[in-house]
C-alpha cells in the first residue's frame, strides 16, 4: 500500500505542476540594480526580495542545505556579446543545536549565524558585487540580473519534485539593466 | 556494400538500442540493490540513471509502435505470417508479462520496507535527546557567563573618558578559560578599546545587527554562536551602565569557548541529528524516486519483452512466410523463385526441402513445355501439310463434331473459312442443305461402318454438280477423339468430266469413221437410182423417185454434218491461241446474224478488248455460235431472241479474268442440262445434236478458262464463260 502511495503521490506531484500556479507569497524579485563603474571594474548594488516557501523552510530545518545563487551578467548592447559574468552562490544550513540559520558565500571564509530565517535573508537584500570587467570601451551595455534558488543543488530525490512543484518554484528571472560607460 | 551497409544499419537500429536499454536496466537494477546498502550512493548516478531509461524508453516505444503499427498493416492485408507473428507476440507477452508484474510489485514492497526500516522512533527520540541536552549544556553556560560577563561590568566605569583604564581592566579580566576576549564599543558597534588572550589575533569581530540591537532593547544578549568546522563559541553582550543622560551608551562584549571535548560531541550530535533528520525529511522522495526508478524499470522490461516477442516471432514467422509467398509465386507460375536457408534448423530443412520441390517442378515444367511445343510444332506441321493438300480432310469426334477442316476442304465445298470450325455435321446440313449427301455419308459411316471405306457422291451446289471421291479412316482409340473419323475428299468432278469426256469422244469418233465411210456410197447410190430410173419411170413413179432419193440424199447430209459434229466433238485440241480483240470478233458474230431475217436482237456491253487475252479466234467464234444458235433456236418461231452480251474483267483466284455472260429471255435450260449441263447427246431440241453446250466447254477448257449455266431468277438462260488474261508487264 505504501508504495502504491508513493506511485500517487508521484503523480499528484506531476499533476500540480503541470497544474495552475496559486498565488504566493513566496519567491525572489530583484527590486533596483544600481552600477557604478570603478577602475576595471563595476560596483553593482543589487536590491532584491526574498521569501522563501514554507516547504523549502521546512526542508532548511530538516537538515537540507539551500543554495542561493545570484547571476550577473554583462553584455555589450550593440552585438549582445557576454562581456562579464559573475555568480554568487549564498548557501543557508540549519544549526539545530544552536538553533541558528548559517550563512556562508561560496568561496569566502565568512560565516554568519542568524537567529531569524528573516534576518538571514534580510542580510543579502541588498548585495553589493564587485565585477572586474577590466576596460570598458564606451558605449551602452546592459547588465543582466537574476536570483534563483538552485534546485540542482538539492539532494538528487527531491530534484525531480522541485522540479515540478510551485512550492520550490524561486526564481526572479532575468531582469535588464542598461547603462552607459562614458569616456 | 548494399548487404555490408544492410547489416551495419540492422546493428544500429536494433542491437545498440537493445544493448543501451539493457546496460540502462542493468545500472538500474544495481541501483536499486544497493539502496540496502547506503542511500548516498544513490544520489550521484540518479539523474544519469533517470535520464537514459527514460531515453531507452522512447527509443523501445518508437521502436515497438512503428513495429506494432507494421505488424497490424500486414493483418490487416492478411500478409502471410502475420497472423501467426501476432500470436506469437501475443502468446510471448501472456508468458512474460506475470512473472515481471509479480517482481515488480515485490521488489517496491520490499524497497518500501526498507527505507522504512531506516527510520526508528527510538534512534530518533535518542538523537532528540542528545540534542536537547546539548542545548541544555549550552543554556546553563550561557547562563553562567552571562552572569560573569554582569559582574564584569559593573567594573568597567565611565570608559569614554579612560580608554587605557578600561583596556588595562579588559586585559586583567581576560583568561584562557574565558573569556576568551573582551571588548568595550559603541552602540553602533564601533570599537572602543579590547583585549584579547591571544595577543597576535585580529581586531574583534564586530556583532551581528540582530544581537546589537537586542543587547541595546533587552540590555544584554547571550547566545552560542557556531563558527568554522562546527565550533562554537558564546557571544555576551552586555550594556554598561549609562553615565551621559541621553547618551546611548557603551557595550561589553565577551566571548567564551566551549570546552573542545564538549564541542566536539555537540558537533557530532549535531551533526547526527542533522543527517537523521535530513534523512527523515526525504524519506517519502526517496521511495518515490525508487518507485519510479523501479516502474521505469518494469516499463523497460515490459517493452524488452515486447520487442523481443516481436524479434523472437519474427524470426521464426519469416521463414513461414517467405514458404507462404514463395507458394504463391509458384502458384502463379514463377517456378524460378528461390527461398535463401537462413538457419540449420528444421525450418531450414524445410526451406530446402521446399527449394528442391521447386526445382523438380521447374524441371517438370520445363519437359511439360518440351513436350507442349513439340506438340505445338507437329500440329503446326499437320496444319501446314493438312493445308498444302488439295483434297479436302475432316476430322471429327465421335459425335460427329468437326474438330479439324483444312483449307482446301472449305474451298472444295465452296464454304467459308472457318465454316467447319467446332460445329457439329447437323449445324452445318442446316447451313448448308447441299451438303446433306455428305453428312448423311459420313455419319452413316461413323460408329458402324468399316473402318475404312470409299464412296463417289454428288452434290448439287448450286448450278453446278461437285462429284466427290470420299474417304473416310476411323481413328484408333489409342488417339485422341477415339471413335471418331478422318475424311478425306477430292474434287472429281473435272476427272470425272474428263473421263466421260475422254468416252464420249471416243464413241464420236468410231461413231463418225463407222458412220461417214458409209454415207458416201448412200448418197451416191440414191444419186443414181434417180438418174437410171428417173427417165424410165412413169411420172408418179418418177416423181415418188425424186422425193425418196432426195430425202435418202438431205438424209444422207444431215448425217454427214452429225458425223463431222461427232468428228469436231473428239478431234483433239489443236489451238492456234494468238492476241485477239474479243470485243470486235462479238461484233462479228453478232453482224451474221443481225443479216439473216433479223431472228435476233442482241444487247452489247462489252469492254474493250481486252489487252492481254490470247485465244484461237476460231474456236471462240465456233463457241460463240453455239450458244447464240442455242439462244435463238429456244424462241418460239415468229419471235426474236432478245440476246444480251456482256463482258467484263473481274479478278479472281489471284489472276485477272475475262468474264462474258450472254443471257437470254427465253425459257431457259431445261432441268435435264442443268443437271448434267455438259453432258454430250443432252439436247432440248427436236434436231439438235446434243453437242453445241459440250463442244462449247470443250473450247472453253482447253483456252483455261471455265463455263457455267444457270437459269437466272428473272428468267431465261444465262451462260457464263470466264478465259484468262495476261496480266500487262
Amino acid at each position: 500500500m505504501r508504495f502504491c502511495a508513493s506511485l500517487l503521490s508521484l503523480l499528484l506531484i506531476f499533476l500540480v505542476g503541470c497544474g495552475q500556479k496559486d498565488i504566493v507569497d513566496y519567491g525572489f524579485a530583484i527590486g533596483s540594480v544600481s552600477i557604478n563603474q570603478a577602475y576595471q571594474s563595476l560596483n553593482i548594488h543589487v536590491q532584491q526580495d526574498l521569501q522563501l516557501s514554507q516547504q523549502a523552510q521546512e526542508a532548511l530545518e530538516h537538515g537540507v542545505t539551500l543554495i542561493i545563487m545570484l547571476e550577473l551578467e554583462l553584455h555589450n548592447d550593440n552585438n549582445m556579446m557576454v562581456v562579464r559574468k559573475e555568480n554568487r552562490r549564498y548557501q543557508l544550513r540549519y544549526l539545530p543545536l544552536s538553533e541558528r540559520y548559517q550563512l556562508a558565500e561560496e568561496d569566502a571564509d565568512e560565516l554568519r549565524a542568524f537567529s531569524r530565517l528573516r534576518h538571514l535573508l534580510a542580510s543579502i537584500d541588498d548585495l553589493n558585487v564587485q565585477m572586474m570587467t577590466g576596460p570598458l570601451l564606451p558605449g551602452s551595455y546592459e547588465l543582466r540580473a537574476r536570483i534563483h534558488l538552485d534546485e540542482s543543488r538539492l539532494p538528487t530525490p527531491m530534484q525531480l519534485p522541485a522540479w515540478f512543484s510551485p512550492q520550490w518554484q524561486h526564481d526572479s528571472e532575468w531582469s535588464v539593466w542598461p547603462f552607459e560607460i562614458s569616456v | 556494400m548494399a548487404f555490408r551497409n544492410k547489416r551495419v544499419r540492422r546493428f544500429a537500429l536494433r542491437v545498440i538500442p537493445v544493448a543501451l536499454a539493457l546496460v540502462v536496466l542493468f545500472v538500474s537494477l544495481i541501483l536499486v540493490s544497493n539502496v540496502q546498502q547506503d542511500a548516498s550512493g544513490f544520489s550521484q548516478p540518479y539523474v544519469w540513471v533517470l535520464v537514459l531509461t527514460i531515453f531507452a524508453l522512447l527509443v523501445l516505444s518508437a521502436a515497438i509502435f512503428h513495429r506494432v503499427i507494421t505488424l497490424a498493416k500486414k493483418v490487416r492485408e492478411h500478409a502471410p505470417g502475420a497472423m501467426l507473428s501476432a500470436r506469437w507476440v501475443r502468446y510471448f507477452l501472456a508468458l512474460s508479462l506475470p512473472p515481471v508484474l509479480i517482481v515488480y510489485f515485490f521488489s517496491a514492497y520490499f524497497l518500501t520496507q526498507t527505507v522504512d526500516s531506516w527510520f526508528d522512533v527510538g534512534v530518533e527520540a535518542a538523537l532528540a535527546d542528545s540534542l536537547e541536552l546539548g542545548q541544555q549544556f549550552l543554556a546553563n553556560r550561557t547562563l553562567e557567563v552571562r552572569n560573569q560577563v554582569r559582574r564584569l561590568s559593573r567594573e568597567i566605569e565611565n570608559p569614554g573618558n579612560d580608554v587605557d583604564a578600561v583596556r588595562r581592566a579588559l586585559l586583567a579580566n581576560v583568561s584562557s578559560a574565558g573569556p576568551l576576549e573582551l571588548s568595550v564599543m559603541e552602540a553602533d558597534g564601533r570599537m572602543i578599546a579590547s583585549a584579547n588572550i591571544n595577543m597576535l589575533a585580529d581586531l574583534p569581530e564586530r556583532p551581528g545587527d540582530y544581537a546589537l540591537l537586542q543587547a541595546l532593547d533587552r540590555g544584554e544578549y547571550a547566545a552560542a554562536e557556531p563558527v568554522a568546522d562546527g565550533i562554537l563559541r558564546i557571544r555576551v553582550i552586555q550594556r554598561l551602565p549609562l553615565n551621559i543622560p541621553g547618551g546611548q551608551g557603551y557595550l561589553l562584549q565577551a566571548i567564551y569557548p566551549l570546552p573542545e571535548s564538549i564541542t566536539t560531541l555537540a558537533s557530532q550530535i549535531e551533526k547526527e541529528y542533522h543527517r537523521y533528520q535530513n534523512l527523515s525529511y526525504l524519506r517519502e522522495p526517496l521511495k518515490q524516486s525508487f518507485i519510479l526508478i523501479l516502474s521505469l524499470v518494469l516499463l523497460l522490461t515490459v517493452l524488452l519483452a515486447i520487442l523481443a516477442a516481436l524479434n523472437v516471432s519474427r524470426k521464426m514467422v519469416t521463414p513461414i512466410s517467405k514458404l507462404a509467398q514463395a507458394t504463391r509465386e509458384i502458384a502463379a507460375g514463377d517456378l524460378t523463385y528461390e527461398i535463401q536457408a537462413e538457419t540449420r534448423d528444421e525450418l531450414g530443412f524445410l526451406v530446402q526441402s521446399f527449394n528442391e520441390m521447386t526445382e523438380a517442378l521447374t524441371r517438370a515444367s520445363q519437359e511439360a513445355e518440351h513436350s507442349r511445343a513439340q506438340l505445338q510444332s507437329q500440329s503446326e506441321y499437320l496444319e501446314t501439310v493438312l493445308g498444302g493438300l488439295t483434297a479436302g480432310v475432316l476430322t471429327l469426334d465421335n459425335n460427329q463434331k468437326v474438330v479439324t477442316a483444312n483449307a482446301a476442304a472449305e474451298e472444295i465445298l465452296g464454304m467459308p473459312s472457318g465454316f467447319f470450325a467446332g460445329q457439329s455435321l447437323s449445324e452445318r446440313a442446316e447451313a448448308a442443305p447441299y451438303l446433306a449427301p455428305l453428312v448423311e455419308l459420313i455419319r452413316q459411316q461413323i460408329g458402324r461402318g468399316p473402318a475404312e471405306w470409299q464412296r463417289e457422291i454428288r452434290l448439287q451446289a448450286h448450278a453446278q454438280t461437285l462429284v466427290l471421291l470420299v474417304r473416310g479412316s476411323r481413328l484408333d482409340k489409342k488417339i485422341s477423339y477415339a471413335g471418331g473419323m478422318v475424311v478425306v475428299f477430292d474434287d472429281v468432278t473435272m476427272l470425272n468430266q474428263a473421263q466421260r469426256e475422254a468416252a464420249w469422244a471416243e464413241v464420236a469418233r468410231r461413231l463418225a469413221h463407222e458412220v461417214r465411210n458409209p454415207l458416201t456410197p448412200i448418197r451416191l447410190a440414191a444419186e443414181r437410182l434417180r438418174m437410171k430410173l428417173k427417165n424410165k419411170l412413169g411420172e408418179e413413179d418418177g416423181n415418188m423417185l425424186e422425193r425418196a432419193t432426195g430425202t435418202i440424199v438431205s438424209q444422207v447430209e444431215a448425217l454427214r454434218s452429225l458425223v463431222d459434229a461427232f468428228g469436231d466433238y473428239a478431234q483433239g485440241p489443236q489451238l492456234e491461241r494468238l492476241p485477239m480483240a474479243l470485243d470486235q470478233l462479238i461484233k462479228d458474230v453478232v453482224a451474221l446474224y443481225q443479216h439473216e431475217e433479223q431472228r435476233v436482237n442482241f444487247h452489247l456491253k462489252l469492254v474493250n478488248g481486252p489487252p492481254g487475252l490470247s485465244a484461237d479466234s476460231g474456236q471462240i467464234r465456233q463457241l460463240l455460235h453455239n450458244l447464240v444458235v442455242n439462244s435463238s433456236e429456244a424462241v418460239a418461231d415468229g419471235e426474236k431472241a432478245e440476246v444480251h452480251i456482256r463482258t467484263r474483267l473481274i479478278n479472281q483466284a489471284g489472276r485477272k479474268w475475262l468474264e462474258v455472260e450472254l443471257s437470254d429471255r427465253g425459257p431457259g435450260y431445261p432441268r435435264a442440262v442443268l443437271e448434267k449441263p455438259f453432258e454430250p447427246y443432252m439436247t432440248f431440241k427436236a434436231n439438235g445434236s446434243g453437242l453445241g453446250l459440250a463442244i462449247c466447254r470443250k473450247i472453253v477448257a482447253e483456252h483455261d478458262g471455265r463455263i457455267t449455266i444457270h437459269n437466272p431468277a428473272i428468267g431465261g438462260a444465262c451462260t457464263t464463260i470466264i478465259l484468262p488474261v495476261e496480266m500487262a508487264a
